[in-house]
């Protein structure tokens, strides 16, 4: 009675031993693949402060005082805050609204079945200009262009 | 006998029991492996690309290709077009090839770049070593500025593109 009380015994340390070997395995396996640099929102982040760089250098059809001074993207915004026309008759402001529509849209291809859900992007001046296409979701990438006369270009990728 | 029948089962006991332990530590080796197999090629990809956006960025930056205003991600297509005749800058490059695409302002279809239709196109090869499309292609947004002249005065025209590379995976 007592041989097998004991017997009985040591199966169930053996046992208790196995699930106690094999949990620790999981854990450390758990901590390994958690730690793992999550090094491609880095990426997508650059190509955002990427993009908004670019695209304020964009040579735009606007040009003031004298033709051909075309206005750059981030001249236009300022020229845009204080709702200049342009030399051709252009509103600043139209215009501006129609090329960053454009950039984006050719960029960024944003779509439910694609990996860009949408987007925004926020241009902070007197006079502000938002454009947003798409679907907006917890999981975005987003960087914001600082431009003289306290101007921001706040630009979200959602994912 | 019976002791011996009872001593042969138990040994039959212990056998089943040790190649079922090794048959679950196997299948947990396996899965294990499988899976750090799995995350070391995302790896390999994810350092791939990191790579790759470091040369684009070098690559956009050089002197070969970067605007006079040294303004960053800036590319000169006057020069880039230049490049594309200079047969001795092929194998310079980390790259299996180069290309300029124009995004905006729009074209209706892509017309490659020569010296007979430049600056009327959208899409510059600089430099490829093969004539098929490599993969895996990486891009970055740079400016592709141009002189131009208007009423006799001269100005820069910067418009809005890619910059690609190409990597030949069989290399």
């Amino acid at each position: 009675m007592f041989e097998c009380k004991r017997r009985g015994q040591e199966e169930m340390v053996g046992f208790v031993l196995i699930v106690v070997l094999v949990s620790i395995i999981m854990v450390i396996f758990l901590g390994i693949s958690l730690n793992k640099p999550k090094t491609e929102t880095g990426q997508k982040s650059e190509e955002v402060g990427s993009f908004l760089n670019t695209m304020s250098e964009y040579t735009t059809s606007c040009a003031f005082n004298y033709e051909p001074n075309y206005a750059k993207v981030r001249d236009l915004i300022q020229y845009c805050s204080r709702e200049e026309v342009c030399l051709n008759g252009n509103n600043s402001c139209d215009v501006l609204e129609q090329d960053l529509k454009e950039m984006l849209d050719l960029s960024w291809q944003a779509s439910p079945d694609r990996e860009v859900k949408g987007y925004e992007l926020i241009v902070n001046s007197t006079k502000s200009l938002v454009i947003v296409v798409g679907n907006k979701s917890s999981s975005y990438v987003g960087d914001i262009l600082g431009l003289p006369n306290g101007v921001q270009v706040d630009l979200k990728i959602y994912y | 006998m019976g002791l011996n029948k009872k001593a042969q089962l138990k040994i039959q006991q212990m056998a089943f029991m040790l190649l079922a332990v090794t048959l679950f530590f196997a299948l947990v080796g396996l899965f294990f492996l499988a899976t750090n197999i799995s995350s070391t090629k995302g790896e390999f990809t994810s350092i791939q690309k990191e790579n790759a956006q470091k040369i684009l960025i070098s690559l956009a930056n050089s002197a070969e290709f970067a605007c006079s205003n040294g303004k960053p991600n800036c590319i000169d297509f006057d020069k880039a077009l230049i490049m594309k005749e200079r047969q001795e800058y092929k194998g310079f490059w980390q790259v299996d090839s180069i290309e300029l695409r124009k995004l905006y302002p729009k074209s209706e279809k892509d017309i490659e770049c020569s010296n007979g239709n430049y600056p009327k196109c959208n899409v510059l090869k600089v430099y490829s070593k093969s004539s098929r499309d490599l993969v895996p292609q990486q891009s970055t947004f740079v400016n592709l500025c141009r002189k131009e002249v208007l009423n006799g005065e001269n100005y820069e025209q910067c418009d809005f593109g890619l910059l690609m590379v190409g990597f030949d995976e069989n290399v």
